[in-house]
């Protein structure tokens, strides 16, 4: 593993690369569109372990920190999903230069609604959704709800609802991060609802998986463990990221 | 335990890890306060779960302190969406 830092310098994109040894016949690149907010926290552990182990199997994977988020440049309140999409393609960018093969994108949780954006650009040959969520108003439902939480076991009443705040402040701080308008509005825009099916690996937990059947033809091949984003104490996946290697390994299609 | 209370437990587990007092819960076993772990991102990452598990919903105004009191109030509310 190895830290870089991309371009352009008015704003430096942290990044760290993981990649094959020397001697090890090389697959391809693999993109992380990580998730976003607290959860990308949780996910950390998950993220590296699964990274070294395609790696042994011959795939660079790019871990990158969107912009103000990680240790990358800028403020999370000065984020939009314009700026994460212009992040992604210059991390693309790089991936395709540098680690030759096939290049695959792979989503996790929310980063899947930004993938999934990406998707028809960047025309990635495979793509992999962990856990996706893929309505906008599914991710912007959870920032809000944690507000909720927060001011009820604060015992905080008669405060207005988040939504309602951030939109009249501009910028409200939830859960440790100052969200604003510009990307709650920007998020709760996207909506992926037919899924392509071609090229994608959708994992999800098994008891979730189920429910969640969206429209279209693509279903989710479920995962026993657990659901690694939410764990108070961060976990690895490799049942997640066994199974992904397993079906990277396959041809493409 | 009753079906409702094991599958609370199970989420319970899974969101909190080794942090959640040694099972089986009791009825009695206090949860807000008691565990560090139990906050307020817990708490929704809980609610999401349980959601997921059982297919209702909860609504906003549902969610407060009281329902994670203890094991026993926590089961109750769920035992309630469920209408049994």
């Amino acid at each position: 593993m190895r830290p870089l830092v991309l371009s352009p310098a008015d704003a430096p994109l942290f990044a760290v690369v993981h990649e094959p040894a020397t001697g090890v016949a090389r697959r391809g690149g693999i993109l992380l569109v990580p998730p976003i907010g607290e959860e990308l926290n949780r996910c950390r552990l998950a993220i590296a372990a699964a990274a070294r182990r395609w790696a042994t199997g011959g795939w660079t994977t790019l871990v990158v920190d969107l912009y103000g988020t990680g240790d990358s440049a800028g403020d999370f309140g000065e984020a939009t999903v314009e700026r994460w999409y212009e992040d992604l393609r210059g991390a693309w960018r790089w991936l395709r230069e540098h680690a030759g093969g096939e290049s695959v994108l792979w989503a996790l949780r929310g980063g899947a609604l930004l993938a999934l954006s990406l998707r028809e650009e960047l025309q990635p040959r495979r793509l992999v959704l962990w856990a996706p969520v893929v309505t906008g108003r599914e991710a912007v439902d959870a920032v809000l709800r944690l507000a909720t939480a927060a001011d009820a076991l604060a015992q905080r009443q008669g405060k207005p609802p988040a939504r309602e705040r951030i939109r009249d402040e501009g910028l409200v701080e939830i859960g440790g991060y100052r969200w604003s308008e510009t990307l709650l509005s920007g998020l709760e825009a996207l909506r992926h609802d037919a899924l392509p099916v071609k090229g994608v690996l959708w994992l999800d937990a098994a008891g979730r998986a189920e429910r969640r059947l969206g429209p279209g033809a693509l279903s989710p091949q479920t995962v026993e463990g657990a659901a690694f984003w939410r764990t108070a104490e961060p976990v690895a996946a490799e049942a997640w990221a066994a199974a992904t290697e397993s079906w990277l390994q396959a041809e493409a299609p | 335990m009753n079906e409702v209370e094991a599958a609370v437990q199970s989420v319970l587990a899974e969101v909190l890890g080794e942090a959640l007092p040694a099972a089986p819960l009791q009825a009695s076993t206090p949860l807000l306060g008691a565990v560090p772990e139990l906050d307020s991102m817990a708490v929704v990452n809980i609610l999401t779960a349980l959601e997921e598990r059982f297919g209702f919903t909860i609504g906003d105004d549902e969610i407060s302190g009281a329902v994670f009191r203890s094991f026993g109030e926590l089961c109750g509310f769920v035992a309630g969406k469920l209408g049994s």
